[in-house]
C-alpha cells in the first residue's frame, strides 16, 4: 500500500516537472548528496527532531529522482521522434514504365523499311521524304541506348529502395528492442524514486518512534536543539511551510479548475499566516481570490485556518500535507457570494 | 500503481512528440505517371495500324501522330513531375537518416555517461549503507531502513548493468542506421541519374515525332501538291 502510494507521489512530481536537461537533474542530484552527507551516521543517537532533517533530505531525493524521470522520458521521447521516420514508407517506387524500347525498335524497322523501299530514288519529293526519313532513323537510334541507360538507372533505383527498405526494417526492429528497453529504465527510475521516498520514510519513523539510542545507556540523553515545541503539529513544519504553487501541467483539483495558485505559509512561534492568491478557468464571474488567513498550529495532521478575503468574506482554508513531502491540499471554503468563487480544492507543489 | 506512472510518462512523451510526419510530398505522382505511360504506349503501338489504311493527305493522319506526339510529352512530363518530387524526397530522406545516425552516435555516448553516473551513485549508496549499518548496531529500529537501503543499492547496480546492455544493443542500431544513410544515397543518386536521362530522352523523343510528323506532310506533298496548297490556301 505504501509503495502504491509512493508510486503516486512520485508520479504527481513527475507531472510538475516541465523539460527537464541532464544538467538540471544533476545539479538536483548534487543538491541531494550535499543535503546532509552526515545523516546515516545522525540517525544512531538523533531525537525526532531530526525527522524534519530527514524530510528536507527526502525532500531532495525525490526531486532527483523525479527530474531524471522525466529526463529519461524526454530523451526517449526524443528519440522516438528522431527515428520515427523508420515507420515511413519512401515515396513509391517509380513506375516500371512501358516497353518504349520495343516500340522504338519496331518504329526503327519501319523506317529502315521505307529507306529500302524509296531507294536511291532520283525523284525530289521521294528524296525529300528519305531525307526525313533518314532524320526519324537518327532520333530511333539515338533513342535505343539512352532507353537502355534509363532502364539501367531505373533498375538501380528500385534496387536501392529495396535495400534501403531492408535497412530501414533492420534499424527499426533494433529500435524497437531499444525503446523497449529504455521504457524499462524509465519504469524503474520512477520505481527508485518510491524507493527512496520509502528509505527516508522508514528513517524518520525510526527516529520518532524511539528515544535516541546512546552507546552509554545509562547517560541521560541529551537535551535536543532541534525538539519540536508543543504547539508543533504531527508532522513537520515544513510540510505546511514555505511557498507553495499549482503545477502548469496535469495539476489535480476538484471544483473549479485553477490556472495559477500562489500560496505563501509563514509560522513563528507555533502561529501560522499566510496569503493566497489564485485565478480560476470559470466562464463567468469573477475568476480570482484573494485572501489571508492565520491561526495557531494544531497537533493534528490538517491544519484548519480562518480566513477573510480581499473584499471581506469570510471562510476557511485546510491544509493537507500530501502524500509526499513536496505536496500540499487546499480544501478552501469562502462564504458565497454572487459572481464569486466560494470553494476550491487542488493540490499544490513546493515552490 | 505503476502502470498509472507508465501512461503518465507516455502522456508525456506524447506531448514531447513533434508534430506527425510529413505527408507524401508526391501522392498520386506515380499513378499519374502510369497512367500517362500507359495511355502513350497504347497510342504508340496502334499508330502503324491506325494509318496504314489512310492516304497520304488524310487529315486523321498528322493528327493521329500528333496525339501520339503529345501523348508522349504527357508521358515525359508526368515522369519527369514525379521524378522530380522523388528526388527532392531523396534528398530530405538522405538528410533524415544521416541526423538521426549523428544523434543515434551522441545517444551512445550518453549513454556511457549515464552508465558511469549510475556507478557513481552506487558508490555513494555504498557509502550510506556503511554508515546506516553502523547505527543499526546502536538503534536496531533502522533496521528495516537499511534493508531498503540494501534493495535500492542493488536496483542501482542493475541499473547500470542495464544500461551496459542497452548501449550493446543500441551499437547495432547505430550500424544499421548507418547503412540506411548509405542505402539512401544510393538512391537519391540513381533518382537524380533517371532525371537526368529522362531529360536526354525527351528531347530525342521531340525529334522524333516532330521528324515523323514532317514525313507525313512531306508524303501528302509529294502525292497531292495541288491539294496541299489548296489547303494551305
Amino acid at each position: 500500500m505504501r509503495r502504491a502510494r509512493n508510486t503516486v507521489i512520485l508520479a504527481a512530481s513527475l507531472c510538475a516537472f516541465a523539460a527537464v536537461s541532464r544538467e538540471a537533474y544533476r545539479d538536483a542530484y548534487k543538491a541531494w548528496r550535499q543535503a546532509d552527507p552526515t545523516l546515516e551516521r545522525d540517525v544512531a543517537a538523533a531525537g525526532p527532531a531530526l525527522a524534519a532533517e530527514i524530510d528536507r533530505v527526502a525532500n531532495q531525493a525525490i526531486k532527483y529522482a523525479a527530474a531524471r524521470s522525466v529526463f529519461l522520458s524526454q530523451s526517449a521521447a526524443e528519440q522516438e521522434r528522431r527515428l520515427a521516420f523508420l515507420n515511413q514508407d519512401l515515396l513509391a517506387a517509380p513506375p516500371a514504365g512501358s516497353d518504349a524500347s520495343r516500340i522504338v525498335s519496331a518504329e526503327a524497322d519501319a523506317v529502315r523499311h521505307s529507306l529500302d523501299v524509296y531507294g536511291k530514288d532520283p525523284d525530289r519529293g521521294i528524296q525529300m521524304a528519305r531525307a526525313l526519313l533518314n532524320r526519324e532513323n537518327i532520333a530511333l537510334g539515338a533513342l535505343a541506348p539512352l532507353l537502355a541507360e534509363a532502364r539501367k538507372t531505373a533498375d538501380q533505383a528500385r534496387a536501392a529502395t529495396e535495400s534501403e527498405q531492408q535497412a530501414r526494417k533492420k534499424a527499426l526492429g533494433l529500435l524497437r528492442e531499444a525503446s523497449a528497453m529504455t521504457n524499462q529504465q524509465i519504469a524503474k527510475a520512477s520505481q527508485e524514486g518510491a524507493a527512496w521516498a520509502d528509505y527516508y520514510r522508514l528513517l524518520a519513523d525510526a527516529v520518532r518512534g524511539a528515544t535516541p539510542a546512546s552507546v552509554t545507556p545509562a547517560a541521560a540523553p541529551a537535551p535536543d536543539p532541534r525538539a519540536p515545541s508543543s504547539a508543533l503539529p504531527a508532522l513537520p513544519l515544513s510540510r505546511y511551510v514555505g511557498a507553495w504553487v499549482f503545477p502548469a501541467v496535469n495539476g489535480l483539483y476538484h471544483g473549479p479548475e485553477p490556472e495559477f495558485v500562489d500560496l505563501v505559509v509563514h509560522e513563528q512561534n507555533g502561529h501560522a499566516d499566510g496569503s493566497l492568491f489564485a485565478r480560476f478557468k470559470v466562464s463567468g464571474g469573477d475568476p480570482l481570490i484573494r485572501f489571508d488567513f492565520a491561526g495557531d498550529f494544531q497537533k493534528t495532521r490538517n491544519q484548519v485556518f480562518n480566513l477573510e478575503t480581499s473584499d471581506g468574506a469570510k471562510g476557511t482554508i485546510e491544509l493537507i500535507p500530501g502524500p509526499a513531502f513536496n505536496l500540499l491540499e487546499i480544501n478552501v471554503q469562502i462564504e458565497p457570494k454572487p459572481g464569486r468563487i466560494h470553494q476550491a480544492n487542488a493540490v499544490l507543489i513546493k515552490k | 500503481m505503476r502502470k498509472l506512472v507508465v501512461i503518465l510518462l507516455a502522456g508525456f512523451a506524447w506531448n514531447l512528440n513533434a508534430p506527425a510526419q510529413e505527408a507524401n510530398p508526391a501522392p498520386g505522382l506515380a499513378e499519374r505517371a502510369a497512367k500517362a505511360d500507359a495511355n502513350w504506349e497504347a497510342l504508340a503501338k496502334g499508330l502503324d495500324a491506325k494509318i496504314q489504311r489512310m492516304l497520304p493527305c488524310d487529315p486523321r493522319l498528322t493528327a493521329a501522330i500528333e496525339e501520339v506526339s503529345q501523348a508522349s510529352q504527357a508521358r515525359l512530363a508526368a515522369m519527369n513531375q514525379y521524378l522530380q518530387a522523388a528526388v527532392a524526397r531523396a534528398r530530405q530522406d538522405t538528410e533524415t537518416a544521416r541526423l538521426a545516425l549523428v544523434a543515434e552516435q551522441a545517444s551512445a555516448r550518453d549513454l556511457e555517461t549515464d552508465r558511469a553516473e549510475a556507478e557513481q551513485e552506487r558508490i555513494a549508496i555504498e557509502g550510506q549503507l556503511s554508515d546506516l549499518t553502523d547505527s543499526v548496531k546502536r538503534r536496531p529500529s533502522l533496521e528495516e531502513a537499511r534493508a531498503k537501503l540494501q534493495s535500492i543499492e542493488e536496483s542501482v547496480a542493475a541499473r547500470a548493468r542495464d544500461l551496459q546492455s542497452l548501449a550493446t544493443k543500441r551499437t547495432p542500431l547505430a550500424a544499421a542506421l548507418s547503412d540506411l544513410v548509405q542505402a539512401r544515397q544510393a538512391r537519391q543518386r540513381a533518382l537524380e541519374a533517371q532525371l537526368d536521362a529522362l531529360a536526354l530522352e525527351t528531347l530525342r523523343w521531340g525529334d522524333y515525332y516532330a521528324a515523323r510528323l514532317a514525313r507525313a506532310r512531306t508524303e501528302c506533298e509529294i502525292t497531292n501538291p495541288v491539294g496541299t496548297s489548296r489547303r494551305k490556301r
